[in-house]
C-alpha cells in the first residue's frame, strides 16, 4: 500500500522529464479533427465560457432593441410579432444559454485545477456535453434568425403555446430546452464525480474551496431541476406534434400542470445561477482582504441550505392562480426563511472585509458592486415573497426590475470581477486595471439607471411583456430613462469587451499567482499545462498557498506515459484508486450530432424519433465499443507497471 | 485559527517535496471507487426523478376527473402488464450472475450469464411493446392516455437503453479482449438493471392497479 | 384616471398600499444598515479581531431573523384581511378573450342580464364579486388601484371580489403575457354613485334605440347583411354572434377595442375598415375591399348611436 513519506525534495531535473513526458501524453492535437477530438477541461470550460458570453453578446443585443422599442410610448421599431420573438430569445438565451452554461463552464474551468487534479472524470461526456449546448444554441438561434423565433415567453404558458401558437417556433424553444439539459446533465454527472473522487489528497470536506462548493451544490441542484423542465418541455412537444393532452383543459389536461413543473425546475435555476456567484465572491473577498473568509462553516451550509430551500419556493411564481390559500402561506414562508442563509454569507464576508486589508483591484471593486446591486434585488426579493404585496406587483416591470437586480448583482458582478480575477490564469496576462474601473463604475451606474425606474413603472401599473403602451398611461418618461441607462450599460460592456481583447493581445504577463491567492489553481503555471500540475498537490490547509514555506508537498509515484488520475475517498480525500482517463475522440461530437439527428426531425415528423433513436445508438455504439478508443486493453492487476514509475527514490 | 495574510505577495512556493507515494496504489473497477460507478449513480438518479415526475403529473392530472379512468376510457388489462413485471424481475437473475462472475474476473462465466442476460432482454422488450397495447387507451384520447404512455414509454427506454448497454458489453466480451474495466461494466450494468426493474414496480402499482382502487 | 397601488381607490389596495408603505421603510433600513457596515468595515482604523467578527455576524443574523419574522407577521394579516372574500355584493363574470375582457352582470333572470366588454360599471362602497374565466390562454386580471392580479385559466374558475370607495376611473392591463396584442388589453373601472349606477345599469338593460336618421339605418343594415353579425350581438336585432363584443350599447363606452382608441365615430370607423392598423393580431378582420367608406362610416354612425 501507499505510505506517506518523509518529505524528500525532488530534483529540477526530474521535474523537467516528468514535465516532458506529461506533455507528450496530454497534449492537445492539431488542426480541426484536433479541435474536435478535444477532451481537455481547459479548453471544453474555455469553450462553454467563450461560447456562453457569445450569447450574451446577442441577449445584450436583444434587450437593447427592445429598450429602444419602449423608449417613448407607441414606437414602431418592433411590430407586436417580432417584440415577442425578442423578449422571448433574450429570456431563453440569459437564462438557458448564458447563465446555467456559464457557471458550469467556469466550474469545468476551475474546478480540477482548484481540487488538485489533471482533468475531470468523464472527460468524454464533458466534450459531449459541450456540443450539444453548442447546437442547442444553434438552434434556437437559426430559428430566430428565419423569423422562427419562439414567441410564447422564456415560460411558455400552455395553452398559448400549444394550441395558441401554431407553426414551428414554440417546438424550435422546446428542442432547444432539451439540448440545454442534456448538456447542464452531463456537466453536472461530471463535476460531482470530479469533486467526490478526484480531490487531491488531504483536501478533505472542510478544505474544498468555496466555489468548488458551490458547484457541487448547483450539480446536484441541476440533477433534480433540469429532468424536470425536459420533461415538461418533452410533454408540451408532445401536445404540440402528436396531440396529446397534458396541458389541454378541454381533455383533462391541465395547464397549471406546466406552470407548477416549469417553476420547480424554474425558481432553482435562479439559485444555480447565482449560487456560483458566491462561490466567486469569497474566493475574490479572501484574496483581496488576505485572509481566509470569515465562517467557513456556516458559508457551506448556507449554500446547502439554500440548494435545498430553493426547491420549496415554486409557487410563489404562481401567486395569482386560482390555488388555495393555505399553500400560499406555506410559500411565502418558505421564500422568507431563505433570504436568512444568503444574509448570513453577506454577513460574514463584511466581517471578512472588516478584519482583513482591503485592495481596490477591478475583481474587489465587482464583488462591492454585487454588495449594492444583489442587496436591493434580494430586498425586493422579500418583498414578492408576500402574497398580498406580490399580486399587486406581479407581471409587472417590478418583477423585471427585482430579478435584474439579483441576476445581474448576485451572478453578473460576481462573474465580470471572477473574469477579471481568473483572466491572468485563463490567458496568461492581466487584464487593463484602468479599462476594468471604467467597466465597473458605467455598469454599476447603467444597471441602476436601466432598472430602478422599472420597480415605479411596475407600481404605475406597466405590465411585462408588452411590445409599448400608450402615452396617456404616463409610463413614458420613466421608460426613457431605461433605455438611457441601457446605452450606459452598452458602452460598459463595450469597454469590457475591448479590454478582454486588448488584455489577451498585449496585457502584462500574470505569472502563476499575481493576485497572491491560496488557492491551488494558482500554483500552475498561467495558462495552466494540459495537465494543469506536475505533481498532484498535497493538502494541509484550507489555504494551501498560504500556509506553503517555499516548498510545496507533493504526490510522487504517478504514471506519465498514459492519462493517469489519482483517485480520492469522498470524505477525507485518502487516495485509495486511480484512474486511467481516455484520450482525445470525435464520438462525443459525433454522438452530439446524433442527438440533433433525432431533436431536430421529430420537430417536423414524428418519424424523427426513430431516426433518431436509431442515430444516437449508433453513435453511443461508436463511443463505447473498443475499437473506437485509443486506450488499448489494461494488463492483469499486479503486472500494471512494468515500465517504471517514478518514485522518489528513483528519482534520485 | 488561520493566520492574516501580511501585505506582501505570497510568492510561489518552488522546491517540491514528495509527501505522498502513490506507485502502490492500483485502479480500482468496482463499487465507489470506481468513478463510473458515480457516472451510473448519476444517471439513476436522472432517470428515477423523470419517472417520479411522470407519476407526480398522473397524480396530479387525476384530480381534474370524476372517475380513473376518465368517462368511457376503459380499465388497463392486467395479465400483460403482470407477466411483463414477472419478466423484469426474472432479468435480475442472469444478471446478478454475470456481475457475480465479474467480480470473480471469470470471464467466461460473464459470457454464459450475459449471453442469457442478452436473451432475457428481447423478452422484456416485447413484452413491454404488448403492453402499450394493455393500456387500452390512446395517447391522444385524453389526458390519462397521455400520461400513461408517457410514464410507460419513459421506462421502455430505460429497457431499450439497457438492453443496448448489455448488448455492447456481451459484443467486448465475445469479440475482443476484455479488460478490467470490462468486468466493472458488468457489475455496474448490473446495478442499473435493478435499478430498473425496481423502479417499474410502483409504476406497475400505479398504472394498472391504482385506477382499480378509486 | 388612476393607475397606480400606491393611489388607492378601494379597501383592498388601500391595505396593500399601506403594507407596501412599511415594505420601503424596512428594506430602505436594512439597505441603509448593510451599506453602512460595508463602508465601516472598509474604511476602519484597526482590523476587526475574531471575536468581533463573530459577534458582528450573530447581531445581524439575529436583527435579519426578527425582521423577517415582523415581516411574515404582518404579511399573513394582511393576507388575511385581503383575502376574505365578502359574502354580499354584485356577482361579475369576467371573461378574457385575445385580446378584450367580455363582462357579464349575472341575474337570475336571463332578461336582466347585462352583458358589456372591457369597461365595468359599479356603484361605490359596495363589494363586486368577480368569477374569471377564460375563453383561449391565459389572463390576469388587474385593477391597480382596486386589487392585485387573478388570473383567467382556462379549464378553472377563480374567484376574486373588489370594491371602489372613491368615484373615478380605474384603469388595468392584461398582467399575463397572452399574444400579440398582450399590450393592448386595457380594462377600465368605472366607480359611480349608487344612483347613477342603478340609471346606467337600467340603461344596459334596455333594448337599444332604433336608428334615428337614414344614415343610421343604412349602417344598421350593412351590419346585418354583411359578416358584422355574425361575430357581434346587439340586443333588439337579429344580429347574434358571441366570438367579438357584445355592441348592445358600445356607444357608451370610453374606448374602443381594449383601450386602444378613444371612442369616436371616425375612430370607429377607422377600427372597422382595418383593426390590424391599430392593433395587429386583432382578432376582427380587416374589411377593406368589402365594405365601402361610405358603408363604414354608416356602420360607425350607427354604433354610435347605440348608447
Amino acid at each position: 500500500m501507499s505510505a506517506a513519506l518523509a518529505p524528500i525534495p525532488l530534483e529540477t531535473e526530474t521535474i523537467t522529464r516528468e514535465r516532458d513526458a506529461l506533455q507528450r501524453t496530454w497534449a492537445s492535437e492539431p488542426g480541426l479533427l484536433g479541435w474536435l477530438r478535444e477532451v481537455n477541461h481547459v479548453s471544453i470550460g474555455k469553450r462553454y465560457v467563450i461560447t456562453a458570453f457569445v450569447f450574451l453578446l446577442l441577449g445584450g443585443l436583444e434587450a437593447g432593441v427592445m429598450r429602444l422599442q419602449l423608449s417613448r410610448p407607441e414606437n414602431r421599431i418592433l411590430n407586436p410579432d417580432s417584440y415577442n420573438q425578442f423578449f422571448t430569445v433574450h429570456g431563453s438565451t440569459m437564462m438557458f444559454l448564458f447563465a446555467v452554461p456559464v457557471m458550469l463552464g467556469m466550474g469545468i474551468w476551475l474546478v480540477p485545477m482548484m481540487i488538485g487534479t489533471r482533468n475531470v472524470s468523464f472527460p468524454r461526456l464533458n466534450a459531449f456535453g459541450y456540443y450539444t449546448y453548442l447546437f442547442g444554441g444553434i438552434v434556437l438561434y437559426g430559428a430566430f434568425l428565419f423569423n422562427t423565433g419562439p414567441d410564447a415567453g422564456w415560460f411558455a404558458y400552455p395553452p398559448l403555446s400549444t394550441a395558441f401558437t401554431p407553426g414551428k417556433r414554440t417546438d424550435f424553444w422546446a428542442q432547444m430546452i432539451t439540448f440545454t439539459e442534456i448538456a447542464a446533465l452531463a456537466a453536472s454527472i461530471t463535476l460531482i464525480a470530479t469533486i467526490f473522487k478526484q480531490r487531491a489528497p488531504g483536501m478533505t470536506l472542510n478544505r474544498i474551496p468555496l466555489f468548488v462548493w458551490s458547484i457541487l451544490v448547483i450539480s446536484f441542484m441541476v440533477l433534480f431541476a433540469m429532468p424536470t423542465v425536459a420533461v415538461a418541455s418533452i410533454f408540451l412537444a408532445l401536445d404540440r406534434l402528436i396531440s396529446t393532452h397534458f396541458f389541454n383543459a378541454a381533455e383533462g389536461g391541465d395547464p397549471l400542470l406546466w406552470q407548477h413543473m416549469f417553476w420547480f425546475f424554474g425558481h432553482p435555476e435562479v439559485y444555480i445561477i447565482f449560487i456560483p456567484g458566491l462561490g466567486f465572491v469569497s474566493h475574490i473577498v479572501a484574496t483581496f482582504t488576505r485572509r481566509p473568509v470569515f465562517g467557513y462553516p456556516m458559508m457551506v451550509l448556507s449554500l446547502v441550505a439554500t440548494a435545498f430551500m430553493g426547491f420549496a419556493l415554486w409557487v410563489h411564481h404562481m401567486f395569482a392562480t386560482p390555488l388555495p390559500q393555505l399553500g400560499q402561506s406555506f410559500f411565502t414562508a418558505a421564500s422568507t426563511v431563505i433570504a436568512i442563509p444568503t444574509g448570513v454569507q453577506i454577513f460574514c464576508w463584511i466581517a471578512t472585509i472588516a478584519a482583513g486589508r482591503p485592495r481596490y483591484a477591478t475583481p474587489f471593486l465587482f464583488v462591492l458592486g454585487f454588495f449594492i446591486v444583489f442587496t436591493i434585488g434580494g430586498l425586493t426579493g422579500v418583498m414578492v415573497a408576500s402574497v398580498p404585496f406580490d399580486l399587486q406587483v406581479h407581471d409587472t416591470y417590478f418583477v423585471v426590475a427585482h430579478f435584474h437586480y439579483v441576476l445581474i448583482g448576485g451572478a453578473l458582478f460576481p462573474l465580470l470581477g471572477a473574469i477579471y480575477y481568473w483572466f491572468p490564469k485563463f490567458s496568461g496576462r492581466l487584464m487593463s486595471e484602468t479599462l476594468g474601473k471604467w467597466h465597473f463604475w458605467l455598469l454599476l451606474i447603467g444597471v441602476n439607471v436601466t432598472f430602478f425606474p422599472m420597480h415605479l413603472l411596475g407600481y404605475m401599473g406597466m405590465p411585462r411583456r408588452v411590445y409599448t403602451y400608450l402615452p396617456e398611461t404616463g409610463w413614458g418618461p420613466l421608460n426613457s430613462l431605461a433605455s438611457a441607462g441601457a446605452g450606459i450599460i452598452v458602452v460598459a460592456m463595450l469597454i469590457f469587451a475591448w479590454n478582454v481583447f486588448s488584455s489577451w493581445r498585449n496585457g502584462d504577463v500574470a505569472g502563476p499567482n499575481p493576485w497572491g491567492a491560496d488557492t491551488l489553481e494558482w500554483a500552475t503555471e498561467s495558462p495552466p499545462a494540459p495537465y494543469n500540475f506536475a505533481h498532484i498537490p498535497v493538502v494541509q490547509s484550507p489555504a494551501p498557498l498560504w500556509e506553503a514555506s517555499g516548498t510545496m508537498p507533493v504526490v510522487t509515484g504517478m504514471r506519465t506515459d498514459v492519462r493517469e488520475v489519482l483517485i480520492s475517498s469522498v470524505m477525507d480525500a485518502h487516495p485509495c484508486g486511480k484512474h486511467e482517463h481516455p484520450g482525445p475522440s470525435i464520438w462525443p461530437f459525433l454522438t452530439s450530432v446524433c442527438v440533433a439527428l433525432y431533436f431536430v426531425p421529430v420537430i417536423f415528423t414524428p418519424w424523427g424519433a426513430v431516426l433518431g433513436t436509431v442515430a444516437v445508438l449508433a453513435g453511443a455504439a461508436g463511443w463505447g465499443l473498443p475499437h473506437a478508443t485509443s486506450s488499448k486493453p489494461l494488463p492483469a492487476p499486479g503486472s500494471m507497471y512494468k515500465d517504471e514509475p517514478l518514485t522518489p527514490e528513483a528519482a534520485r | 485559527m488561520t493566520p492574516v495574510m501580511d501585505t506582501e505577495l505570497v510568492p510561489p512556493p518552488q522546491r517540491l517535496v514528495s509527501a505522498f507515494d502513490a506507485s502502490g496504489i492500483e485502479e480500482k473497477y468496482f463499487g465507489t471507487d470506481s468513478v463510473s460507478w458515480w457516472g451510473t449513480v448519476g444517471f439513476m438518479v436522472i432517470e428515477g426523478f423523470t419517472l417520479i415526475l411522470c407519476m407526480g403529473a398522473y397524480f396530479y392530472l387525476r384530480k381534474n376527473e370524476l372517475g380513473w379512468p376518465p368517462e368511457r376510457t376503459p380499465l388497463p388489462d392486467l395479465v400483460v402488464p403482470t407477466i411483463s413485471l414477472a419478466t423484469l424481475l426474472l432479468k435480475l437473475v442472469p444478471i446478478s450472475m454475470a456481475a457475480r462472475k465479474a467480480r470473480r474476473w471469470d470471464g467466461d462465466g460473464v459470457r454464459r450469464w450475459l449471453a442469457i442476460t442478452l436473451a432475457w432482454n428481447l423478452v422484456n422488450l416485447g413484452m413491454r411493446i404488448a403492453e402499450f397495447g394493455a393500456l387500452r387507451v390512446r395517447w391522444d384520447t385524453n389526458a390519462y392516455g397521455s400520461i400513461v404512455w408517457a410514464t410507460l414509454f419513459d421506462h421502455a427506454y430505460l429497457i431499450l437503453f439497457d438492453l443496448f448497454e448489455t448488448a455492447g458489453i456481451a459484443l467486448v466480451f465475445f469479440r475482443h479482449q476484455e479488460t478490467h474495466r470490462d468486468f466493472g461494466a458488468v457489475d455496474d450494468d448490473a446495478m442499473y438493471t435493478w435499478f430498473l426493474v425496481l423502479a417499474f414496480i410502483p409504476v406497475y402499482v400505479m398504472l394498472y392497479w391504482f385506477p382499480r382502487w378509486t | 384616471m388612476r393607475e397606480d397601488i400606491f393611489h388607492p381607490g378601494g379597501p383592498l389596495a388601500r391595505e396593500v398600499a399601506r403594507f407596501g408603505g412599511f415594505l420601503h421603510v424596512v428594506s430602505a433600513a436594512v439597505f441603509g444598515l448593510v451599506m453602512i457596515a460595508l463602508v465601516l468595515a472598509l474604511v476602519r482604523r484597526a482590523p476587526v479581531s475574531e471575536r468581533g467578527m463573530r459577534r458582528g455576524v450573530a447581531l445581524a443574523t439575529s436583527l435579519t431573523v426578527a425582521t423577517l419574522f415582523v415581516f411574515l407577521v404582518y404579511d399573513l394579516s394582511v393576507g388575511r384581511t385581503t383575502g376574505r372574500a365578502p359574502s354580499r355584493g354584485r356577482q361579475l363574470t369576467v371573461i378574457g378573450h385575445q385580446y378584450w375582457w367580455e363582462v357579464h352582470y349575472n341575474d337570475s333572470f336571463p332578461s336582466r342580464q347585462v352583458i358589456t366588454a372591457n369597461e365595468i360599471v359599479v356603484p361605490v362602497g359596495e363589494p363586486v364579486r368577480l368569477e374569471l374565466q377564460s375563453h383561449d390562454v391565459i389572463h390576469s386580471f388587474w385593477v391597480p388601484s382596486l386589487r392585485g392580479k387573478k388570473d383567467l385559466v382556462p379549464g378553472h374558475t377563480a374567484t376574486t371580489w373588489f370594491q371602489a370607495d372613491t368615484p373615478g376611473i380605474y384603469r388595468g392591463q392584461c398582467a399575463e403575457f397572452c399574444g400579440h396584442q398582450h399590450a393592448k388589453m386595457a380594462l377600465f373601472v368605472t366607480a359611480v354613485s349608487p344612483d347613477s349606477f342603478v340609471s346606467w345599469y337600467k340603461g344596459q338593460q334596455a333594448v337599444p334605440p332604433a336608428p334615428s336618421d337614414s344614415l343610421r339605418a343604412e349602417g344598421l343594415k350593412v351590419f346585418l347583411t354583411t359578416t358584422c353579425a355574425t361575430c357581434h350581438n346587439i340586443a333588439g336585432t337579429p344580429a347574434s354572434g358571441t366570438a367579438g363584443p357584445d355592441l348592445s350599447h358600445v356607444g357608451s363606452r370610453m374606448y374602443l377595442a381594449a383601450g386602444t382608441l378613444k371612442n369616436t365615430p371616425g375612430n370607429m370607423a377607422g377600427w372597422i375598415m382595418d383593426p390590424g392598423a391599430y392593433k395587429v393580431g386583432s382578432k376582427m378582420p380587416s374589411h377593406y375591399g368589402t365594405l365601402t367608406d361610405r358603408q363604414v362610416r354608416a356602420i360607425a354612425a350607427y354604433l354610435e348611436g347605440l348608447r
